[in-house]
């Protein structure tokens, strides 16, 4: 069942999955813009989307606009992989609680490789996060500082969670504290594939493999994947200040385009956006899908960019515009209102949140302005508000809680809590130790 | 003031007040009174912050011995065990163990201590640990009994053990001062150094034996027929390393690495089934065990006692009316020169110090000859290679014992501390370097001394 939320509800609630520390931020965007050209039109409406994306974010804080392509999923990593990977976790935990570094070392690097092997068939990154925690921690302990930092700023690109208390000391909790600080300084990276096929880096969709770029530097998992093409990964270190090519061939295969895409084209010539649009939307936490694909008859150099916004129910936005060559330009001519969207509600909604003030001026106008008259009466429906009839009279009824014993009593309790509550939690376990 | 402002401005105060008031504090509990050469078991049995495996010793006279000295062993976050190193003062000191809650790791390899247990504005956060340090002198008497004083200050109280059966026995003290070998009863047992000596596996039964040295892991123990060689090997107990076939020993001393024994002895040096001279022989105790050919000595059979310097450089032979210094020269080879000896009289026993000590202006292991004659006390000391009498300007440095009798037995202790027994008296002699004062100690024996060592 499809939950409608207001749209400034919605701001909200994703500014606060944004905010950094929230493990969302590569996923969660206000707008979500899918490239739905299929076969000669997959790469101008890839990279009209990639522009759109890449005008929308420029200057934001958080970013404003995500690309959305599913990636094929991979068979799962084998059995004996997992296994091999649970063991060493555990035996990397107990060498590192018994300061064994040395061996620790040795086991989070085994770790490491399993689970970025793992990762490339789809597995999570948390086990790589947590060998490059311990990895970090080691380097530290034995004084590695740029090794430590490289670590736990790689461990820093796939998750930005800091690592655990119960197991970490605060030296490595002030490491990741300054490696999410200092962030390592970016390189440039420049992006081909034969055929242009889309990128992502970790879990973000870049869009078209085409161009420059430029990346914090660390350790990424690559992938490339191109419709009716066998989709690509690899691990690609960038390094700060430093220019590298990115450069990939993409092999026909048979494999047939994502199911969702075709559904989201077939849906974009709807009078109404249709289902898939609206789940999608909610999968990915956005208020606005925007469908970029293209009209009949385009090709690579000339093509008709047809755009479809949809919002909740309806579409806001309907458009066309002739790519011959200049992608920014045309980008940029389907942009303004998108963007306005993005930043401020629209009149309607003004005029309501104006409204409501009012009302609530009104109503607190009226209430000031009730006369606290004492009369008679019989019931306390023929009394004013907050008054009460007692013995035939209207008596001004006050509540306990405007009582200044209430608010005494209620103090004193939560103090007498907090503190009975405080000191035995903040109150250190003295140590104590046995010579023998 | 508003009941909910007065709330607000309370619930804060309230919580400062409680953190502020609760300051955690350091509990040591179990046995402080510990021995120079003594295993200490530190175990965190509760707090949260556990060790970061840095540990110091400060001694009393606050030298600091770091981790390489500990022979530290960290068996889990929260239990480590050290080795109270040699040269350690007698009295308070301090142990100082890293946690890892504030654990910085080190950027020079040490570890600096800081001034209160806790502080994190530079360095290290440590909990300090108090240990009692004492320093034991064992004597062995002519009945067969253990002394065992602990030299002041003391924190553990003198006693002593019978294990000679009515018979005076032989002992001797590892150099790292932490096992104690004893022959006596004809039983030969190691024990581990500690407040009460523990017998470190059940006694092992050897007749004839002639001398003993203590090592770091183990004993030589020497009959008329052969050199034994016993290793404590662990999950295994004491075991027979090596039988070195080497006939009539006299003496063993061994260096402080426990790898270099020389082992004095009366020699048939013509094969012809009689005794006709002092032989020297240097053991080599590695992973390949050897014994080098055995060097002449003198062609008269009478030498008493051998001494061997640490560094295993320079050793001393006290023969019956001679003594001899000797030179290692690798390979069991040997310079031996006999030392200018103005007396008669037989020297009685040798002792060497355990570590190096200033010698007019050098840093060299000092060994000291007791002697009846005049009951003096002398020193040898290795001078540009060789080995000379000490001097004090013209004259050579002595300690005359004349007052307090006839010394039995000799030993070092800390640096160039000098201890003599006098019939069944201890003494202490103190500043060996200027004008030597002799201090009896509260060990008085039943019977006549034999045996002395003194723990590093």
């Amino acid at each position: 069942m499809l939950v409608r939320l207001h749209p400034i509800v919605c701001t909200l609630v994703l500014t606060a999955l944004l905010l950094p520390g929230s493990p969302a931020l590569a996923q969660v965007a206000e707008i979500l813009i899918v490239p739905v050209g299929k076969g000669q039109a997959f790469e101008p409406t890839a990279k009209v989307a990639t522009a759109m994306a890449r005008l929308l974010n420029k200057g934001a804080k958080v970013p404003v606009a995500a690309l959305y392509f599913p990636f094929p999923a991979s068979p799962p990593p084998s059995k004996r992989s997992v296994r091999k990977a649970v063991k060493l976790r555990k035996q990397l935990r107990r060498a590192f609680d018994q300061m064994a570094y040395a061996k620790a070392a040795r086991l989070a690097d085994k770790l490491r490789d399993i689970e970025k092997d793992m990762m490339k068939r789809g597995r999570g990154s948390k086990g790589y996060v947590a060998a490059l925690h311990y990895l970090a921690a080691i380097a530290q302990s034995n004084d590695k500082i740029k090794k430590s930092f490289k670590y736990m700023n790689d461990a820093v690109l796939f998750n930005n969670k800091p690592p655990s208390k119960a197991t970490f000391n605060p030296e490595v909790l002030r490491l990741h504290q300054r490696v999410m600080a200092e962030r390592s300084a970016a390189g440039k990276l420049t992006l081909e594939s034969s055929p242009a096929g889309l990128i992502w880096f970790n879990n973000t969709l870049e869009g078209l493999a085409v161009g420059k770029l430029k990346k914090p530097a660390g350790l990424y998992l690559v992938r490339y994947f191109r419709p009716g093409h066998i989709p690509r990964k690899r691990w690609v270190r960038v390094k700060a200040h430093r220019e590298r090519d990115l450069a990939t061939v993409l092999n026909k295969d048979e494999s047939p385009e994502p199911e969702i895409i075709g559904q989201l084209r077939k849906d974009a010539k709807g009078k109404d956006p249709g289902d898939t649009i609206k789940k999608l939307a909610l999968e990915q936490a956005s208020i606005h899908v925007v469908l970029v694909g293209a009209t009949r008859g385009c090709k690579p150099d000339k093509c008709t960019i047809s755009v479809a916004w949809a919002e909740e129910d309806v579409w806001k936005l309907k458009k066309k515009a002739r790519l011959k060559g200049d992608v920014k330009k045309v980008a940029l001519s389907l942009m303004p209102e998108l963007k306005l969207r993005a930043t401020q509600p629209d009149e309607d909604e003004q005029q309501e949140i104006a409204r409501q003030k009012a009302e609530k001026e009104k109503k607190r106008r009226k209430l000031a302005a009730t006369p606290l008259t004492v009369s008679q009466c019989i019931t306390n429906s023929q009394c004013p508000a907050r008054h009460k009839c007692e013995a035939g009279r209207c008596v001004k009824h006050v509540p306990v809680t405007k009582k200044w014993w209430f608010w005494t009593i209620v103090g004193a309790a939560v103090v007498g809590a907090t503190v009975g509550i405080a000191v035995p939690l903040s109150m250190p376990d003295s140590p104590v130790i046995e010579v023998r | 003031m508003r009941p909910r402002l007065l709330l607000l401005l309370a619930l804060p105060l309230a919580a400062t007040f409680a953190l502020v008031a609760c300051e955690e504090t350091l509990e040591v509990r179990g046995l402080l009174d510990r021995v120079v050469g003594e295993t200490v078991t530190l175990e965190l049995v509760e707090g949260k912050k556990s060790y970061s495996g840095q540990v110091v010793l400060v001694g009393a006279d606050n030298t600091v011995y770091d981790a390489s000295k500990l022979k530290v062993s960290v068996k889990n976050a929260k239990k480590l065990t050290f080795v109270i190193p040699p040269d350690t003062a007698q009295g308070e000191a301090h142990a100082r163990v890293g946690y890892a809650d504030e654990y910085t790791p080190p950027s020079d390899g040490g570890f600096k201590p800081l001034g209160d247990s806790g502080s994190t504005s530079s360095g290290f956060a440590f909990y300090d640990v108090p240990i009692r340090v004492n320093r034991l002198a064992l004597t062995m008497d002519s009945k067969g009994l253990l002394g065992i004083l602990g030299l002041p200050p003391a924190t553990i109280t003198a006693g002593n053990m019978s294990v000679g059966g009515g018979v005076a026995g032989m002992l001797s003290l590892s150099p790292d001062g932490g096992t104690l070998a004893l022959l006596a009863a004809d039983q030969m047992r190691l024990l581990s150094m500690g407040a009460k000596p523990k017998d470190l596996s059940a006694p092992i039964s050897q007749k004839g034996g002639k001398c003993l040295t203590a090592l770091p892991d183990g004993m030589l123990v020497g009959t008329d027929t052969q050199v034994i060689w016993l290793r404590r090997v662990a999950g295994k107990g004491i075991t027979r390393a090596k039988d070195f076939l080497l006939k009539g020993c006299q003496d063993i001393a061994v260096d402080a690495a426990g790898t270099t024994a020389l082992v004095l002895s009366r020699w048939d040096s013509n094969n012809d089934t009689t005794v006709n001279a002092d032989g020297l022989t240097q053991l080599a105790l590695g992973a390949t065990p050897n014994a080098y050919s055995t060097q002449k000595v003198d062609d008269t059979p009478g030498a008493l006692k051998v001494s061997l310097a640490g560094d295993a450089k320079t050793a001393v032979i006290a023969d019956g009316a001679s003594v001899y210094g000797v030179t290692l020269k690798g390979s069991g080879q040997f310079g031996i020169t006999k030392l200018p000896w103005s007396h008669t009289a037989t020297p009685v026993d040798l002792a060497v110090t355990h570590s190096p000590v200033p010698v007019s202006g050098q840093r060299v292991y000092m060994h000291a000859v007791a002697e009846t004659a005049k009951n003096l006390v002398r020193f040898v000391a290795s001078d540009k290679g060789m080995l000379k009498w000490v001097y004090q300007g013209d004259k050579v440095q002595e300690v005359d014992l004349s007052t307090q009798g006839a010394p039995t037995a000799i030993a070092f202790g800390r640096r160039s501390e000098l201890y003599a027994a006098v019939g069944s008296a201890l003494y202490i002699v103190q500043d060996l370097a200027g004008t030597p004062k002799t201090v009896a100690l509260g060990l008085n024996s039943a019977n006549p001394i034999t045996g002395l060592v003194v723990q590093p």
